[in-house]
């Protein structure tokens, strides 16, 4: 460990099906669940750090998304721009269910700033959609009496009138 | 007892049985006509009138509770379902609701019990967007949604934006004759009353300004009946005051600004955009100075169609010592001479948006020694500047004259020096002379 700067340090972590990643430890920083292992352990990491929940797809993606936005962040002065343009064409990219199991994996992982954006990419979701379409995409199924469904839609009638249906 | 609680196990078990077979015979080939023999069997074969009434009736009520109790296991198997599909821990849940607007919040409340838990988190409204497209939104509501976020509550958005979606930046105020349209609502009924009053802000001003001293953000757009004094007597206890922005009211900026300088030490961020009536308010230089004293955190200032003197803005400009964002557009009497000398040491050095756009009485002498003074070096921050203007530059009293793009602008010039920079120069086409 001596006389080695921290980023030059690769961490291996290790999916579900086993796929080995190896990370330089400055990325591996983002992932705060993996940081939290490395800091608990005593002697140097050398074996691969399994991560029994998360997917190779996910850690991918997630390692994609640190990977530019690491090199976003120490770029030129324009990288704002990029950087939204590069989250808005990875927040499309992904289907409802891969949006999902990315969510999860960045959950567990506590992948700060990769969870702020797909919060944010949920609540864009919701944003000025109707009922129904917000149940569609979810997958989520109505649990309410109509009566029930009745009393909350009048209740907060203003909401609810003018909305487009789509 | 023992024996008591026992004879109901075998109730229970007794009761699923047979309804276990029962809801087995759905299985069976033409059930409907299956079950109506087989209930007229039972009809014909019974002793009295009264028994075959009883039958029927029976049929029916067994008919309508077992519909009930279907839908009732149903809807419990869909909150499982939901429970179960849905990916976000209720943090992260409710953390997504508090990023959308209190509209789209009942809709997802709407949608599952889930959801409907959910926001009733006090933290889903501790950011309160209730801007609508049409006026919708009365003060009782927004009294309601207050009393929702409680102790968490940041920032609130307020009025009629005709857009909703638009970003507080580029947001008009709304042409007299509509606002006018919203504010004169005495002919609706009771209960159509959609209009915010001038009271609207009374619930941040309760119990001593409790609320109001937990505002960062306050946001308010034409809301034609609001006035100066509620504005003020609001802004009075809202210490914690990060961001304002004002479009379209029917208020005083001085008196804003004062109280402004008077009680939001904190902010940093101050927006204001005339209504078309506030055109002819002057400034008084008091003002000006009273806001650089009291306000030295301010980073943004946009004061849109106002009227100001350049040697007010200066004042403004020299003083703010944070100031890296300016959008004076749409404003008059300001011709640019503001701007002399400046973008150095002696203030604006560190301005890195100047929004001049629609400026009728700006000078095409001033932005030509602007954009000398940015190839020479001054103005270094400086990434976006808006100089277009859709009467064209110059002197408006002759109109033959007025330039368009002459050649003693160095637009290309600041563009070769600058090449980041984003220099909007938008005119309206050449009908006259041009220089090429």
């Amino acid at each position: 460990m001596s006389g080695i700067s921290d980023t030059e340090r690769m961490i291996t972590l290790k999916t579900v099906e086993g796929t080995l990643f190896d990370v330089k430890s400055s990325i591996a920083k983002d992932l705060k669940t993996v940081q939290a292992f490395i800091d608990d352990s005593d002697d140097d990491v050398t074996s691969p750090i399994p991560l029994p929940n998360v997917f190779t797809r996910e850690l991918s993606r997630i390692l994609d998304y640190l990977n530019n936005h690491h090199r976003f962040r120490s770029g030129i002065e324009k990288a704002d721009e990029e950087m939204a343009r590069y989250d808005a064409e990875f927040a499309k990219s992904m289907s409802h269910e891969e949006l999902k199991a990315l969510i999860l994996a960045a959950n567990y992982l506590n992948v700060k700033d990769l969870l702020e954006f797909l919060n944010q990419t949920v609540a864009d979701v919701i944003q000025n959609k109707s009922v129904e379409f917000v149940r569609n995409f979810f997958g989520i199924e109505n649990d309410y009496t109509p009566e029930e469904e009745e009393k909350l839609r009048n209740e907060n009638e203003w909401a609810f009138n003018g909305v487009e249906q789509d | 007892m023992d024996s008591l609680l026992h004879n109901n196990d075998n109730d229970d078990n007794h009761l699923d049985h047979v309804l276990h077979d029962f809801l087995a015979l759905s299985d069976l080939p033409s059930l409907s006509l299956s079950l109506s023999l087989s209930l007229d069997r039972l009809v014909h074969s019974s002793a009295s009138f009264s028994e075959a009434d009883h039958l029927v009736d029976r049929a029916f009520t067994m008919g309508s509770i077992l519909l009930e109790v279907a839908k009732h296991s149903y809807r419990n198997r869909a909150s499982v379902h939901n429970s179960l599909t849905w990916p976000l821990p209720p943090d992260l849940s409710i953390k997504v609701f508090s990023l959308v607007d209190t509209s789209s919040l009942c809709h997802a409340a709407a949608t599952c019990k889930l959801f409907r838990n959910w926001a009733k988190d006090p933290f889903c409204y501790s950011h309160i967007d209730l801007r609508t497209p049409v006026p919708k939104v009365n003060d009782a509501l927004v009294a309601t949604i207050i009393h929702r976020a409680g102790k968490t509550l940041r920032s609130l958005m307020l009025g009629v934006v005709p857009d909703a979606t638009t970003s507080s930046g580029s947001c008009q105020p709304l042409s007299d004759t509509r606002r006018n349209c919203y504010s004169c609502g005495y002919k609706r009924s009771q209960k159509d009353s959609c209009h915010l009053t001038r009271c609207c802000l009374n619930p941040l001003n309760a119990d001593g300004g409790a609320l109001g001293a937990l505002l960062r953000k306050l946001h308010l757009y034409n809301i034609g009946q609001m006035d100066s004094s509620s504005l003020v007597e609001t802004l009075s206890v809202c210490p914690s005051l990060l961001d304002l922005e004002i479009v379209g009211l029917d208020v005083e900026l001085g008196c804003i600004l004062s109280s402004v300088s008077a009680n939001c030490h904190l902010i940093e961020r101050l927006a204001f955009a005339a209504s078309t009536t506030g055109r002819n308010e002057i400034l008084n230089i008091q003002t000006c100075s009273h806001l650089v004293a009291g306000c030295p955190h301010l980073t943004a200032l946009s004061l849109r169609g106002i009227r100001i003197h350049d040697y007010k803005v200066r004042i403004l400009v020299k003083g703010f010592q944070k100031l890296k964002y300016l959008d004076f557009s749409r404003s008059v009497s300001i011709t640019g001479s503001f701007l002399r000398n400046l973008g150095n040491s002696n203030g604006g050095n560190f301005l890195e948006f100047l929004n001049l756009r629609d400026c009728m009485h700006l000078k095409e002498m001033e932005v030509a020694k602007l954009l000398t003074a940015i190839i020479a070096g001054n103005f270094k921050s400086l990434v976006h500047l808006d100089i277009s203007n859709r009467e064209g530059l110059g002197l408006r009293t002759d109109r033959q004259h007025t330039c368009y793009i002459s050649s003693i602008m160095p637009v290309k010039e600041v563009l070769d020096t600058r090449p980041w920079m984003r220099l909007m120069v938008d005119y309206p086409s050449d009908r006259s002379n041009r220089d090429p």
